[in-house]
């Protein structure tokens, strides 16, 4: 009995048939629906990132009473930094089971994975699609701390020099202002860093660092506008 | 349709050369004598690989060659058209032959001969006719280098594939073979002074 025979004889009595084409075909897909949505669920990651990078404060750090270290820590967007990293993973592992896989290095599919995150998610950073995604995250998921809660715990800390709200009033050297808590304040600003991005007007909400004096009043050092980047000194001008 | 499973019932011997691999894999699933031609044409070619990656009794070379095909036999619908019919049964007499070479060594069963034993008492008189002086004294330092230079080497230098051949037999990237290459030579080349052995007189 040749060799060939042998097999034919196990194929017989084990009943051994071609495996359907559509097995195969349900596999492939399969991997690229997961490689897909993988590299969609990482660049939606992504762009919240970019969007809690853009509404966090990194300049508090240096005003924080905690290591520079802890605060800077404090402030990052942990549960979207694992969601990218787990799906990029993900993206890396279905990508490697494509049948033309092992013509790439493992460093060019897991570069190519994250890029391919990283070009959608500034796509829908840039569209706004960030913020409403957050936010409807937030709105759906009781546990989840939006990104503006986050903000706003940081920045409703009078007593540690912290305050944030719309103003309602503007005097030559004072304000009114509402904070998130609707507590009115009379915030003293004379000689103080305005960047040129905001208008001291009402209904305009900003964040301002300073010192509470008694309760209701607050000497502003520096005021930022609430919703965009804060600049840099040399960029800003004095209230004189 | 239901094949029949008789080798070379609808088809002569010789009939097996008028047809591409491709064609053959394409008629094997409605008929088996056609699958019978794909073994003929592949039989020698890769019971010669298994001999040269591992240290595998004849018997045992057999084997293995039964299991590829019977894998082979299952992933027919699964056979890349983009791929050489070649470098995918290779690909899977490799993997066949490394697992099974693992196995025996990891259960202790070590059931394989000392290679230079093995060259010289094997069964296989077809082999070993065509293993000639130098060959055997080629073959007995690949065995000594790892399995990942050992297989390029072989591939290469024995079965004379292209580093595309190779990269889809191995599932490792054309430029990864090409390194596998230049190291897999020069620990052949060291391992070769090391132990004193010239290839020429």
């Amino acid at each position: 009995m040749d060799n060939f025979d042998k097999i034919l004889e196990k194929i017989e009595t084990q009943n051994i048939e071609p495996t359907p084409r559509w097995y195969f075909q349900f596999k492939n897909l399969a991997f690229w629906s997961v490689f897909l949505v993988s590299i969609f669920i990482g660049s939606i990651a992504f762009s919240i990132i970019l969007y809690s990078v853009q509404q966090t404060d990194f300049v508090l750090i240096s005003h924080l009473k905690h290591s520079k270290m802890e605060s800077f820590l404090v402030l990052l967007p942990y549960f979207w930094l694992i969601l990218l990293l787990v799906f990029s993973l993900l993206a890396f592992f279905s990508f490697k089971n494509f049948k033309k896989a092992y013509k790439y290095s493992l460093v060019s599919i897991l570069s190519l994975s994250v890029f391919l995150s990283i070009i959608l998610g500034c796509l829908t950073f840039i569209s706004g699609g960030a913020q409403f995604l957050e936010r409807k995250f937030a709105d759906k998921i009781e546990i989840y701390n939006s990104i503006e809660e986050k903000k706003i715990q940081h920045w409703m800390q009078p007593d540690s020099g912290f305050l944030a709200g719309t103003i309602l009033e503007v005097k030559i050297d004072t304000l009114v202002l509402e904070d998130f808590n609707q507590i009115k304040w009379q915030i003293y600003f004379k000689d103080v860093f305005i960047p040129p991005v905001i208008e001291i007007t009402e209904g305009e909400q900003i964040k301002i660092m300073g010192e509470k004096t008694k309760e209701g009043y607050f000497v502003a050092r520096e005021i930022r506008p609430w919703k965009a980047f804060g600049k840099s000194n040399q960029h800003g001008r004095k209230n004189k | 349709m239901k094949q029949s499973h008789h080798p070379i019932v609808n088809l002569k011997k010789n009939d097996c050369i008028l047809f591409t691999d491709r064609e053959l894999v394409e008629k094997s699933i409605q008929d088996t004598s056609f699958f019978a031609c794909l073994y003929q044409r592949y039989e020698n070619k890769l019971l010669r690989y298994i001999h040269h990656i591992s240290n595998v009794s004849q018997e045992e070379a057999l084997d293995i060659l039964q299991e590829s095909f019977i894998k082979i036999w299952k992933n027919l619908n699964d056979f890349d058209t983009d791929l050489s019919f070649s470098s995918w049964v290779y690909r899977i007499v490799h993997h066949q032959t490394i697992s099974d070479w693992r196995k025996s060594v990891s259960y202790g069963k070590n059931k394989t001969v000392d290679f230079e034993t093995h060259l010289m008492h094997t069964s296989n008189e077809e082999y070993t006719s065509l293993v000639d002086e130098k060959e055997k004294k080629v073959l007995l330092l690949i065995n000594q280098l790892p399995e990942n230079y050992k297989a390029v080497l072989v591939l290469k230098y024995f079965e004379e594939k292209n580093y595309e051949e190779i990269s889809d037999i191995l599932k490792i990237p054309e430029g990864t073979v090409a390194t596998y290459l230049n190291r897999a030579k020069k620990s052949f080349e060291a391992l070769a002074q090391k132990q004193q052995i010239t290839f020429f007189d």
